[in-house]
């Protein structure tokens, strides 16, 4: 699909009847198994685990039916189902709803490879350097360590570490996703992020009225682990 | 790249206004056109009023079109006249003509092409609409290879 204003997909959920769409949001979710060396207490491992969750949000004006969201077995587990739904009233103004349908499906982790892209950011920049994607709007890199401080008897730090380093990141776009960007190992490249393992593990794509189409990645950098 | 949009537009105008006006004589015209108004006739104005940049490098455009519509004093032409062609402009933009006026934006515009619009609906006149409501439009405009 290329990018584009307005809505063209729900992901796969209908639009409640009788409803004009605001958003309609999709997030691929796993989490991030992560193991601490005992050797020298960094990050060794970092792999997804087997569960993708798919969560679609729609919303809009208009209203929805309360009776959808019901309890009962999900078969398969991967089907979207209605979970939440929320729907608004005010004094003139149309009533607005919130629909949330979640799947829960088997992810086998396509590991692909970390990579560096782009470049360091300097101050003559206005633009974004540190990935290579067309479209992007905003991109959030951090690195930290754990600060560990052992207090002595008399109450004054008496020794100090730092360890399991670990990196984040946040990249925003317009337009359509990007190659390459998917949940998982390698599914994204930023500068400087290209040793040990790199993870996704959120994965947002929307569309909006009368805005562009969109998507955001999370995810974290465990550069000792393998 | 704005004179280009607003080209785009009226052809796509002049297209989609055809069949539901064709009893009533009317012109589409661009904002940037050097022409002299006719005063013998409706005349749909395509103006492009700002077109900001949704992303730093240029790969993605909002032009903000605005659409008036021009009837003069003269015999022959009445008020229903006006409020067809207003009536027709309101019902051009939707989803199913996006793909149209992309076209005529890839072919005004090399490099570019349509990436969809959304009207907003009549807006309040200004003195430089020569105080006439503008029928208010997004339209994306997005660079190639995007």
């Amino acid at each position: 699909m290329a990018t584009h204003l307005n809505i063209a997909t729900t992901y796969g959920v209908t639009q409640p009847t009788d409803t004009e769409l605001e958003e309609a949001r999709k997030t691929d979710s796993v989490e991030i198994a992560e193991l601490v060396g005992g050797a020298d207490g960094e990050y060794v491992k970092a792999d997804p685990i087997h569960v993708k969750k798919v969560e679609v949000v729609l919303s809009g004006d208009g209203p929805a039916t309360l009776g959808d969201v019901a309890s009962g077995l999900v078969t398969p587990p991967s089907t979207l189902s209605k979970t939440s739904l929320e729907i608004n009233e005010k004094p003139n103004g149309r009533c607005s709803f919130s629909l949330t349908s979640v799947g829960h499906e088997a992810f086998t982790d396509a590991g692909g490879a970390t990579a560096d892209a782009g470049a360091e950011p300097t101050l003559d920049d206005l633009e974004i350097t540190s990935v290579e994607y067309t479209v992007g709007e905003s991109v959030k890199r951090q690195r930290q360590v754990e600060d560990m401080v052992l207090v002595g008897s008399n109450g004054e730090p008496a020794a100090r570490g730092k360890c399991k380093e670990k990196g984040s990141f946040s990249v925003n776009g317009r337009g359509d996703l990007p190659g390459g960007v998917v949940v998982g190992s390698g599914g994204a490249a930023l500068k400087n992020f290209g040793d040990g393992k790199l993870v996704v593990g959120t994965l947002v794509q929307f569309e909006r009225r009368a805005d562009w189409n969109g998507w955001s990645v999370d995810g974290n950098h465990y550069r000792l682990a393998s | 790249m704005i004179p280009q949009i607003e080209d785009a537009l009226a052809e796509f105008l002049t297209d989609k206004l055809a069949a539901p006006l064709a009893a009533i004589t009317h012109l589409v015209r661009p904002g940037t056109s050097l022409d002299a108004l006719p005063q013998d006739r409706i005349v749909v104005i395509a103006k492009c009023g700002d077109m900001p940049r949704v992303t730093v490098n240029g790969t993605i455009y909002d032009a903000m079109m605005e659409i008036s519509v021009l009837t003069p004093l003269v015999s022959g032409i009445t008020k229903a006249h006006h409020a067809a062609v207003v009536i027709a402009v309101s019902e051009v933009f939707v989803a199913a003509n996006e793909a149209d006026l992309s076209t005529k934006i890839a072919a005004k515009l090399p490099g570019y092409h349509g990436g969809g619009f959304f009207a907003t609906g009549w807006q309040p006149g200004r003195e430089d609409t020569a105080w006439l409501p503008v029928f208010a439009v997004k339209v994306g405009v997005v660079k190639d290879g995007i």
